[in-house]
C-alpha cells in the first residue's frame, strides 16, 4: 500500500457495510428454512413410531422424507455455517501468522482452489436436479417411491448459497490482505467477536 | 506405481491445507478433487457430487440432528441443576460427595446427550463454583469437569459412535451396546478414584460442616422431579435402539420431543430457547456432515489410487502381527487426535484402517471401542486437549493450567485402564451386542 494513497472509503464502506451483509441474508434465509427442516425432521419421525407403535400403521414415506430432508437441510446450512466460521480449522499454527497472511493464504485457497471445485460441483447438482425433473426420475430404492428431483433440488439450493457465501468471504480475505483492520481474522465468529467491527 | 504415489501424497497435502488454517471439510475435498483431477479431469464435479449424494442420502446419518438437537434442548431445560441438586442431597456425606455429585450429572448427562463439550461447560458451570465454595482442591476439581465432560464421547448416544458405524457400515444400535459396559467402568473407576483419594488425603476435599439435612419426603420429592424423568428418557432413548425397537433416528426424534416436554414441565421453555436450540443444531450439524462429505470423497480418491492396498502390503512388509497393528492404529489415533477434532479423526483414519481389519482378522467391534476410547483420551489429554480449554472457558481465573494438567492425569489413568481392560479381555465389548442380537 503507498503512502498517502486515498482509499474511496464511501465505496469501502458500502460494501463491507451495507453490500456483503444484504448478501448474507440468502445464507440466512436458507439457515431458517434448514431449522424449519428440523422440526420436520423430528416430527416425521415421531409421527412414524406413534403410528407404527399407537396404531399399528407404519408409513411407507417416512424413511425417504426424513434422508432427503437431512441430506439437504445440512447443505442448506452449510452457508450460514460459514458466514458464522464454524467449520472446524485447526488454527494453532496459522494464528502466528501475521494477519494479512492469513487472509492471503484463505483468499487463495478459496479463489483457486475451492471455488473452481464449488463451481463444478454445483453445475453438477444443478445438471442432475434438472435431469431428474425432466425425466421425472423416481428413487428406485424404497417402496414409496417418491420423486427425486425435490430432494436434488435441495442438494443444488445448499451448494449455490456455500458458493455464493465462499465468494462473500473471499471478498473479505481479498481486503483482509490490504486492509486487516477493516475485516475480522480469518476464522472469527462475526456475533461472538463483539462490535470491533460493526 | 504411479497411482500409489499420489495416494502416498494425499496425507501430507491434506496436512498441509489443514495446519495453514483452512476448514477442515473444505480441505479434504481440495486434496481429494486434486488427486482426482488426473484421472477425471473436469469430471470431478461429478465425482465430488456422487460423494455428497452418497452423505446426503444417509438414513443413519438423520439420527444426528436429532441427537445433538436433544442435547442443546436439555442444556436450556434447567434439567442440570436439579440434577446436581438432587444428587448432592443423596451424596453429600460420601468423602468427595460433590465431585462425585458432579461426576454422576456428568454420566447422567453424557447418557442423554451426544455432543462432545457441552456437558462439560453444562457441569462445570455448576459444579466448579460449589466445590471451590467448599475448599475443594483445584486440581481435583479440574479433573473432575475435564473427565466427566469427556464422557459424552464414550457413553451413548454418542455423535462419535453414530459417524463411526456410518463410517465403518456397522449398526448403530450395535455399537452403541458395545461402548456401555466399558463406559460403565470407566465412570466407576473415575468415582473409585475420587472417592479413594478423597478418603486417603481428606484435606483436598473438606466434608460439608452445615449438614443440609432435608426430610426424607422432600428429598423423595426433589428426586423424583428432576432424576426420575431423565432416567426414563434415558432407558427409553438407549432401550429402544439397543434392543431394536426403534431406529436411532427415530429414537432420538422421540427424546427431542420429550426433551422439549421436559423443558415445558420445568417452567423453561420459550420460543427463542426453541430457535437458538435449532439454530445450534444446524450449524453443528452441517459442520459435521461436511466433513464426512468430505472424508467420505477423500478416502474414494485415496482408494481410487491403490492406497488402502499399499498401506496393507506396507503393514505386511513391516512384518506387523495382530497385536501390532492394532497398537499402532490406536497410536496414530492418539496422535492425531491432539492436532483434529473427532469427527476427522475418525473420518480420516477409519477408511484407511478399514482394509486392515480383515488383513488381520481384527473384530471390528472391539476395535471400534477401543478407538473410541482412545479418541476421548485425546480428548484428555494435555498438552492439546479440547477439554482443558473447555474448561479455561469457564473456570475462574485462579484455576491455572497447571492444576489443570495435574488434575486430568489420575483420569488418563483411569481410561488407560479401561483401554487395557477392553484390550486384554474383549469380551467386554462384544459381549453385550452379540446376546442382545439373539
Amino acid at each position: 500500500m503507498r503512502p498517502g494513497f486515498v482509499y474511496p472509503a464511501g465505496a469501502m464502506q458500502f460494501l463491507l457495510h451495507t453490500l456483503l451483509p444484504r448478501a448474507e441474508a440468502v445464507s440466512r434465509v436458507l439457515a431458517v428454512i434448514a431449522q424449519a427442516m428440523i422440526v420436520v425432521l423430528i416430527g416425521v419421525m415421531f409421527y412414524e413410531v406413534i403410528a407404527r407403535r399407537v396404531f399399528n400403521s407404519p408409513t411407507i414415506w417416512s424413511v425417504d422424507i426424513v434422508y432427503m430432508v437431512n441430506g439437504s437441510l445440512f447443505l442448506m446450512g452449510a452457508a450460514y455455517t460459514l458466514q458464522r466460521e464454524r467449520h472446524v480449522r485447526i488454527d494453532f499454527l496459522s494464528t502466528r501468522l501475521p494477519v494479512r497472511f492469513q487472509h492471503l493464504i484463505n483468499a487463495l485457497f478459496y479463489s483457486g482452489l475451492f471455488l473452481p471445485l464449488l463451481y463444478l460441483t454445483t453445475h453438477s447438482s444443478i445438471r442432475k436436479a434438472w435431469r431428474a425433473y425432466e425425466r421425472g426420475t423416481l428413487e428406485n430404492m424404497s417402496t414409496w417411491e417418491p420423486l427425486i428431483w425435490p430432494f436434488l433440488t435441495g442438494i443444488a439450493i445448499g451448494l449455490c448459497g456455500l458458493a455464493l457465501q465462499c465468494i462473500i468471504m473471499l471478498i473479505r480475505h481479498c481486503i483482509g490482505i490490504f486492509k486487516p483492520d477493516a475485516v475480522l481474522p480469518p476464522g472469527t465468529d462475526p456475533l461472538s467477536a463483539g462490535s470491533a467491527n460493526g | 506405481m504411479g497411482s500409489e504415489t499420489l495416494a502416498a501424497l494425499m496425507l501430507p497435502t491434506l496436512f498441509v491445507f489443514i495446519f495453514l488454517g483452512l476448514p477442515i471439510s473444505f480441505s479434504l475435498l481440495v486434496t481429494a478433487a486434486i488427486f482426482a483431477w488426473p484421472l477425471f479431469g473436469d469430471a470431478v464435479g461429478n465425482q465430488l457430487y456422487g460423494g455428497l449424494n452418497q452423505t446426503a442420502s444417509s438414513f443413519v446419518l438423520s439420527a444426528v440432528p436429532p441427537f445433538i438437537f436433544m442435547g442443546y434442548m436439555l442444556e436450556r431445560s434447567g434439567v442440570a441443576e436439579r440434577l446436581f441438586t438432587a444428587l448432592q442431597m443423596w451424596l453429600h456425606r460420601l468423602p468427595g460427595g460433590l465431585a462425585i455429585a458432579a461426576m454422576g450429572m456428568a454420566g447422567i448427562l453424557a447418557a442423554a446427550t451426544g455432543i462432545v463439550g457441552a456437558v462439560e461447560v453444562l457441569i462445570g458451570v455448576m459444579a466448579i463454583p460449589a466445590m471451590l465454595a467448599r475448599g475443594y482442591d483445584k486440581s481435583l476439581v479440574s479433573g473432575v469437569i475435564c473427565a466427566g465432560g469427556s464422557l459424552g464421547t464414550m457413553i451413548p448416544p454418542s455423535i462419535v459412535v453414530v459417524i463411526y458405524a456410518t463410517v465403518a457400515q456397522m449398526s448403530v444400535g450395535q455399537l452403541f451396546s458395545a461402548v456401555m459396559l466399558p463406559g460403565l467402568i470407566m465412570v466407576a473407576l473415575f468415582v473409585l478414584y475420587v472417592l479413594a483419594i478423597c478418603t486417603i488425603s481428606p484435606k483436598v476435599a473438606p466434608r460439608a460442616t452445615d449438614t443440609i439435612d432435608v426430610a426424607f419426603t422432600e428429598k423423595l420429592k426433589v428426586t423424583l422431579v428432576a432424576l426420575v424423568p431423565m432416567v426414563f428418557l434415558i432407558v427409553a432413548v438407549l432401550g429402544s435402539i439397543t434392543f431394536g425397537i426403534a431406529s436411532p433416528t427415530e429414537a432420538a426424534s422421540v427424546g427431542a420431543v420429550a426433551t422439549i416436554l421436559l423443558t415445558i414441565a420445568y417452567g423453561r421453555f420459550s420460543w427463542a430457547t426453541l430457535f437458538d436450540a435449532l439454530k445450534q443444531t444446524l450449524i453443528v450439524n452441517s459442520m459435521i456432515l461436511m466433513i464426512v462429505v468430505g472424508g467420505t470423497i477423500f478416502s474414494g480418491t485415496f482408494r481410487i489410487h491403490g492406497g488402502n492396498e499399499m498401506v496393507r502390503d506396507l503393514f505386511n512388509a513391516a512384518g506387523f502381527d495382530q497385536t501390532g497393528v492394532i497398537l499402532l492404529m490406536l497410536f496414530v489415533v492418539f496422535i492425531a487426535g491432539f492436532v483434529l477434532d473427532w469427527v476427522s479423526v475418525v473420518l480420516i483414519c477409519l477408511p484407511i484402517f478399514l482394509p486392515l481389519f480383515e488383513a488381520f482378522d481384527i473384530e471390528m467391534i472391539w476395535f471400534a471401542v477401543l478407538m473410541i476410547i482412545v479418541i476421548q483420551t485425546s480428548y484428555l489429554t494435555p498438552p492439546m486437549a479440547p477439554s482443558i480449554f473447555y474448561l479455561r472457558s469457564i473456570a475462574p481465573a485462579d484455576i491455572t493450567y497447571k492444576h489443570m494438567y495435574m488434575g486430568v492425569l489420575p483420569f488418563i489413568a483411569a481410561q488407560v485402564l479401561t483401554l487395557v481392560l477392553v484390550f486384554s479381555f474383549p469380551g467386554l465389548a462384544t459381549w453385550l451386542p452379540a446376546i442382545l442380537i439373539d
